[in-house]
């Protein structure tokens, strides 16, 4: 206590802080002594120390949620060149501070914020000043509204958090000490906005020491949340939004994702990707020529066959007959072989054959048509036509790489589950397992097939109905009545 | 390589020697047999006639149940080819099929060049000169051949 004797600022009112009660008064108007608790444990506030840092973890909100950048080094604070509070009356505070913002070719822009506010602190500032910067990048008009008492600013205009519920934070700081919220609403051709900032009076008067570590942060824990929703409420209709709220998605995959985003890191990560998005401001390898094509590249491949047909059923495939090879199969050299494997297939060797009757080994069909349900010669599929139309990957402008040379191979002409064609291939040499098994067995599985989630089921019996029905009815010359019976099972399952 | 080549990847590599196809070579490298060095000539009468082209072919682990990744090394002005030499080839991507070979595939990219179809460009660029201006398009591409897949 000796200081506040000892020295005596000329120039300006001395401002008193009451260690007991946390009152503060003029000097000059009410000495040393505390006016409301009497006590003179009190201190002269001086710009290098200011007692009240000490004291500032009792006015936290017990309950209230850090986040997970709390006590993290802002990632922003070094392109601050200025950041100044004055103590300007009780409860009262004036900050500036200088910002220079790049956009596009890299001119620089000095923007100057100041404002002076009871309270109100950083997220008002920056806030605002995004609120302002944003607006006219959507060049759009702003509509204000006051919502007094509201602890969780646009809690309601929040459709969704990327990261746990909106129900965690609602829970997190229902502090109704905070006096008022402004939630700002942008509308414009990009898409929607919606800023909520509050200012806080009584409870949360000081602002954050740029100086000194500092426990108190609500602050920046707000903005945490201003910037989640502003990159929330962009909507997808804004392709600049998609820019920034997805970008780090399209480009993870070049290895350029938003884990090397300087920004990233901290709660302003949100905002810097935006502004990237919305400016066009792409930094260095991302957007270069070279980078996108690699990644282009990718998805091809990845993509390859993305819109092949989708596989065989296991049961239609199992189902499948074999027979041994024959004379006449042979070429006129005098050999066969199998067209996947290209190994070459002697008289008497057992081959898989499919509907449209073109043989393979079984082991390399099998493999085959477990991830393509087409023939590799014509492309035709062997699953019965109304659960591999409802596979939907089938496209109607695929021809046969044999077109159409046999007119008896219609596709719609194998309504029936392949078990029935055993009539045709009596040679098959399976004992252990009788067609009346088998044919069980593939009828639990498309029964099955239909109940989980109707892939395979959900457009049975519609337009390729109709097809089958006009192209397939007359020409059942092969597999007739069992084939029927055999589709019967798969179609009672949906 | 770890895994032992696939006979039918021998017998490919076989057949391309001993039964090569006029105006198309492709030969594996000796450290990968997966990799060719490939050859088209540009099918006489296109635009492209005279050029010799070259590309890069390599084989997957899972051919032949998928197809094989070919690039032009060559620069070609062609709507179904791009800048990188990524070509657009129904065959080289929903439509392959196992029975298919790097013979048949090489085929088909010699087809390419003789019918270019600009109504499903992978170079917007090129695919839009080629509908609007075909003549100056097939000039174009018949510079390009002359420039940049001259035989030699």
């Amino acid at each position: 206590m000796d200081r506040t004797n000892q020295q005596q600022p000329p120039r300006q009112r001395d401002m008193v802080y009451c260690h007991q009660c946390e009152n503060e008064w003029y000097r000059d108007e009410h000495g040393l002594t505390c006016p409301e608790c009497q006590s003179d444990f009190t201190e002269i506030i001086e710009a290098e120390h200011d007692p009240r840092d000490d004291h500032l973890p009792d006015l936290e909100p017990p309950d209230h949620d850090r986040g997970e950048y709390y006590g993290t080094p802002d990632p922003d604070e070094g392109d601050i060149d200025g950041l100044r509070w004055q103590q300007t009356g009780p409860g009262q505070v004036r900050g500036t501070f200088n910002r220079t913002y790049q956009f596009g070719g890299g001119q620089g822009d000095q923007q100057q914020g100041q404002q002076g506010q009871q309270g109100g602190g950083l997220g008002g500032i920056f806030g605002g000043m995004l609120g302002s910067l944003v607006q006219g990048a959507m060049n759009n008009v702003a509509q204000r509204q006051q919502q007094p008492g509201q602890a969780q600013p646009g809690q309601e205009q929040r459709p969704q958090s990327p990261e746990g519920g909106p129900g965690g934070r609602a829970a997190s700081a229902p502090d109704t000490a905070r006096a008022g919220t402004t939630v700002r609403h942008y509308h414009g051709p990009l898409g929607h906005m919606t800023i909520a900032t509050s200012s806080n009076v009584g409870g949360n008067l000081h602002p954050r020491d740029a100086n000194a570590p500092q426990p108190f942060q609500v602050q920046p824990n707000y903005i945490d949340q201003i910037m989640q929703q502003m990159v929330m409420n962009i909507g997808p209709g804004g392709p600049h939004g998609m820019g920034g709220g997805q970008g780090g998605l399209v480009f993870a995959d070049g290895g350029m994702g938003g884990g090397q985003n300087p920004f990233a890191a901290g709660p302003f990560g949100n905002v810097f990707s935006m502004l990237n998005g919305m400016t066009g401001m792409g930094g260095d390898a991302v957007f270069s020529q070279e980078e996108m094509d690699r990644v282009i590249t990718r998805m091809m491949e990845e993509n390859q066959t993305g819109h092949a047909p989708g596989p065989a059923s296991e049961a239609a495939i199992r189902a499948l007959p074999t027979r041994p090879i024959e004379a006449k199969d042979l070429a006129d050299n005098g050999k066969a072989e199998c067209t996947i494997c290209m190994d070459e297939v002697l008289i008497g060797n057992s081959v898989t054959v499919l509907p449209c009757s073109h043989w393979f080994h079984d082991d390399c069909i099998t493999a085959w048509l477990s991830e393509h349900d087409t023939c590799p010669h014509c492309r035709q599929g062997i699953m019965p036509k109304d659960e591999t139309s409802s596979n939907s990957a089938r496209q109607p402008s695929q021809a046969p790489l044999n077109d159409m040379s046999n007119p008896a191979q219609v596709p719609g002409s194998f309504p029936g589950a392949a078990p029935d064609r055993q009539e045709t291939s009596g040679s098959r040499q399976q004992p252990e397992s009788p067609s009346l098994h088998r044919r069980a067995s593939s009828t639990s599985s498309a029964g099955r097939q239909a109940s989980s989630g109707g892939r395979q089921g959900s457009s049975r019996g519609g337009m390729f109905k109709g097809m089958r029905d006009a192209f397939g009815g007359s020409r059942n010359n092969n597999n007739n009545g069992e084939g029927g019976s055999g589709g019967g099972p798969g179609a009672a399952g949906s | 390589m770890t895994a032992p080549l696939p006979k039918r990847i021998i017998k490919e590599t076989e057949r391309l020697q001993s039964e090569p196809v006029p105006g198309i070579s492709a030969q594996p490298h000796d450290d990968n047999a997966r990799y060719f060095d490939v050859m088209v000539e540009g099918p006489g009468g296109s635009c492209y006639e005279d050029g010799e082209f070259k590309l890069e072919l390599f084989l997957p682990d899972d051919y032949p149940m998928c197809p094989p990744r070919i690039r032009f090394l060559t620069r070609i002005y062609h709507p179904n080819i791009d800048r990188l030499g990524r070509i657009c080839l129904d065959v080289l991507k929903n439509n392959w099929s196992p029975a298919l070979q790097i013979r048949t595939i090489l085929l088909s990219i010699q087809a390419l060049l003789g019918a270019p179809n600009p109504e499903d460009p992978l170079n917007e660029a090129v695919a839009k000169q080629w509908k609007e201006n075909q003549p100056e398009a097939i000039r174009t591409a018949r510079e390009w051949t002359r420039l940049y897949a001259k035989k030699g």
